[in-house]
């Protein structure tokens, strides 16, 4: 009995698949055979016709993926419906991933398979490992120097490598000091005007449930960001502009690692678990000041409507020195492993790097960013959305005084994470922690992967 | 061959393969040609982009050099030590509670299953404001109690245990059904023969139930050591590995050499080492507790 119902069962099984493939032979075979009967109907010259069209018009089908965000979507789906209407041999499917998986394994093992999108999306913290792996291609032909002229020097030698150009730059992320506007006016205390006052003010406002100030402590790249103006503030930098050793352990680095160790270690005001990059716990009320930026703008008037978000300039090391902010941004970029090379950089040069409507498209609603492009910089000042406060804070006092998010390898990168690390959490000393940190840059640049990255930046 | 599947008729041997073929197929291209991969890259350089140079042993050498290695291989140990038994132990206990005929105990099963159903990110977010230092949920307790404060997860000392902890109530109520299912399986007359000798609720316990749970409670420790060994998510979400690499658990170091600095071969090396120290885990494990299945 049980053989019997095993047989028929397997008996069954192959039957279906046998007439399953039958059904399917058949149909194909009389679509076949229609298709050959409406061949043979059409007049030579209606088949000449048909064909001369399909070599006009012979789609390439490119991928576009960058990161999910809600506030972009909409603009982006129908800006590429708009390229797809205005390039009838260029069909881009847009897909979006979610933030972590993008920016963790998702390129990279997408392209590692052969399976990647044409153009993407990438920013300065992957920006080198990427070239440095031949991951993106150079944009010199398409991204002409007439176009580059719209944009800002800096933005332009952030995505330029030697005489390589590898990116379309669209938006800067400026950082500012955030604070919570009515809390100071309750106080009657002004935004810290240099390092002495900010840790001042910090302790003034810092009760049982309320942080002075908040710092990033994850160890990632933000943390990175949001450290390296305190770095340039302090007159120190990373390594020396050969490339040939690291100068992060020099006064300013030491200096800056210090202050943010005793921010949290020695004066706590600071928490040694950092909130959110969208500074939630400063409208929440358990913070009195953030490290953040302009990106928390839209956060605030969409969430928290009733909070009251106060912007300043990141406070320079003293009185006389300058206050300089770092922008984070995002670029587009080509794979280099494209199988339409022309139609990708086509589209990665058009979306931001052409009309500048579609940068302003972009940039409002949101209203979050500011633009790399000078044009669309002269068109925003005049939208009433970016006359709001805190806009022109941003546009006036401190986007003047900007660097871009410098692009290091992933062990320099990590390095400097370690370093900050240790103050927050090692008990280190700042020239401890600095020192630890170039003694692991020194090792890099002095090895093989040293000479790669100076032979890319000759 | 013939021996294995001498007493089985033809078709019916046929039969069985017809219906492993697909996991078999699955488990080959899903499990085993993978890790067959990893092993040959282990002793290769790779980024993922370039061409597979052969290396030898230097990826091993490199890792035992490694400080952070080193330090991750502690940081796992100590997340297995700690671990393991709590989940081990917290299920069962729970597992014992919810078998009861106490009032409402279906409504205490399903809130102890809830969290493994859970998005962790969702969870993270709650578990967050728990650990928040200063104002916390967890830290407001202990003000009322007039207990200092902790920084939780934003402390070198305490960021691990407190991950800990997240992963366990995660899982213990997995377990616990697991548990739950031996103790439905243990004849009532063990019981009532106990009882009859005068044997107390505690003594019912140690001389019945955990005898007769014992290849339940193997099982539940070799799964247990396996995937705390494998743990990756609530480091992920939580803390990222710090601070100051506190939580950088072996999973979190191949994560990162393979995915942030693209040296394949590396991680494949110290994958390959996490494999041989779950496989000798379990097979130790799995000796200690072997036989003790009741008739």
């Amino acid at each position: 009995m049980k053989k019997l119902s095993i047989l028929l069962f397997v008996a069954v099984f192959i039957i279906s698949i046998l007439f399953f493939g039958v059904s399917c032979k058949k149909e194909t075979e009389d679509i076949a055979e229609q298709m050959v009967e409406e061949a043979t109907d059409k007049t030579e010259e209606e088949v000449i016709d048909e064909n001369t069209e399909e070599e006009i018009i012979e789609e390439v089908t490119i991928k576009f993926w960058k990161y999910q965000d809600e506030n972009e979507q909409e603009t982006l789906e129908a800006l590429v419906a708009k390229f797809n209407e205005e390039n009838e041999d260029i069909n881009v499917v847009f897909e979006t991933f979610p933030w972590e998986q993008y920016t963790g394994e998702k390129l990279i093992t997408a392209i590692a398979g052969g399976m990647g999108p044409d153009v993407y999306w990438l920013s300065a913290g992957d920006f080198l490992k990427f070239v440095m792996n031949g991951l993106v291609l150079p944009l010199n032909d398409t991204f002409t120097e007439n176009l580059q002229a719209d944009f800002l020097e800096q933005s332009i030698k952030a995505v330029t490598i030697g005489e390589s150009i590898y990116g379309v730059p669209h938006e800067m992320g400026v950082q500012s000091l955030i604070y919570d506007k009515k809390l100071f006016e309750q106080e009657g205390l002004n935004p810290p005007g240099d390092w002495d006052e900010l840790i001042e003010v910090a302790l003034k406002l810092k009760t049982g449930t309320r942080w002075g100030i908040t710092l990033p402590t994850h160890p990632d790249v933000f943390e990175n960001f949001i450290w390296y103006p305190w770095l340039w503030m302090a007159g120190g930098e990373v390594v020396d502009s050969s490339w040939t050793k690291a100068t992060i352990n020099e006064s300013g680095g030491a200096q800056a690692l210090q202050l943010w160790g005793d921010l949290v270690n020695k004066y706590e005001v600071a928490s040694p678990k950092g909130g959110t990059a969208f500074g939630e716990d400063i409208a929440t009320g358990h913070s009195a000041m953030a490290m953040l930026g302009h990106w928390v703008v839209d956060n605030y008037k969409a969430n928290y409507p009733d909070f009251e978000i106060g912007v300043a300039q990141l406070p320079p090391l003293t009185k006389d020195s300058k206050s300089i902010a770092a922008y984070g941004g995002w670029w587009s970029v080509v794979n280099s492993q494209t199988e339409h090379p022309e139609a990708a950089k086509k589209f990665a040069v058009w979306l931001f790097g052409q009309d500048s409507q579609n940068c302003i498209d972009l940039l409002t609603p949101p209203g979050t960013y500011l633009s790399p492009r000078k044009s669309v910089m002269d068109e925003v000042v005049n939208i009433d959305y970016y006359k709001e406060w805190p806009h022109p804070v941003y546009i006036e006092e401190i986007w003047p005084n900007t660097r871009p998010e410098p692009a290091y390898p992933a062990e320099i990168v990590v390095a400097i994470t370690e370093a900050i690390q240790e103050v927050l959490f090692g008990g280190s000393t700042g020239q401890e922690a600095a020192d630890n940190a170039a003694e692991k840059i020194n090792s890099y640049l002095s090895g093989p992967d040293g000479d790669k990255v100076r032979g890319l930046l000759k | 061959m013939n021996k294995l599947f001498g007493k089985y008729k033809k078709q019916e041997v046929l039969a069985a393969g017809f219906f492993l073929a697909p996991d078999v197929i699955g488990l080959l291209f899903i499990y085993v040609i993978p890790i067959i991969f990893v092993l040959y890259l282990s002793f290769h350089s790779w980024t993922g982009f370039d061409s597979i140079k052969f290396i030898g042993l230097n990826n091993y050498l490199v890792l035992f050099k490694d400080p952070l290695w080193l330090k991750s291989l502690r940081v796992t140990f100590f997340y297995v030590l700690l671990y393991v038994p709590i989940v081990t132990l917290g299920s069962l206990g729970l597992a014992v509670l919810v078998n009861t005929n106490l009032p409402e105990i279906k409504l205490f099963r399903t809130v102890y299953f809830l969290p493994i159903v859970m998005p962790l990110v969702v969870a993270a977010i709650v578990w967050e404001f728990i650990y928040m230092p200063s104002y916390g949920f967890l830290n407001y307790i202990f003000d009322i109690f007039g207990l200092s404060k902790h920084a939780f997860l934003g402390s070198e000392n305490e960021a691990l245990i407190s991950v800990i902890i997240v992963s366990t109530w995660r899982q213990l109520g997995y377990y616990m059904v697991i548990y739950l299912a031996g103790l439905k399986d243990i004849p009532k007359m063990y019981y009532d023969a106990s009882k009859v000798d005068g044997a107390n609720p505690l003594k019912q316990f140690i001389h019945v139930t955990l005898p007769m749970l014992k290849p339940v409670i193997t099982f539940v420790v070799v799964v247990n050591l396996i995937f705390a060994l494998q743990d990756f998510d609530p480091v992920y979400v939580l803390t990222k590995g710090g601070p100051n690499y506190a939580t950088y658990l072996q999973t979190y170091y191949i994560y990162e050499k393979g995915f942030r600095f693209l040296k394949m071969g590396l991680a494949s090396s110290a994958s390959i080492i996490l494999l041989i120290i779950i496989l000798t885990g379990s097979l130790a494990q799995l000796k200690i507790f072997r036989g003790g299945e009741y008739e």
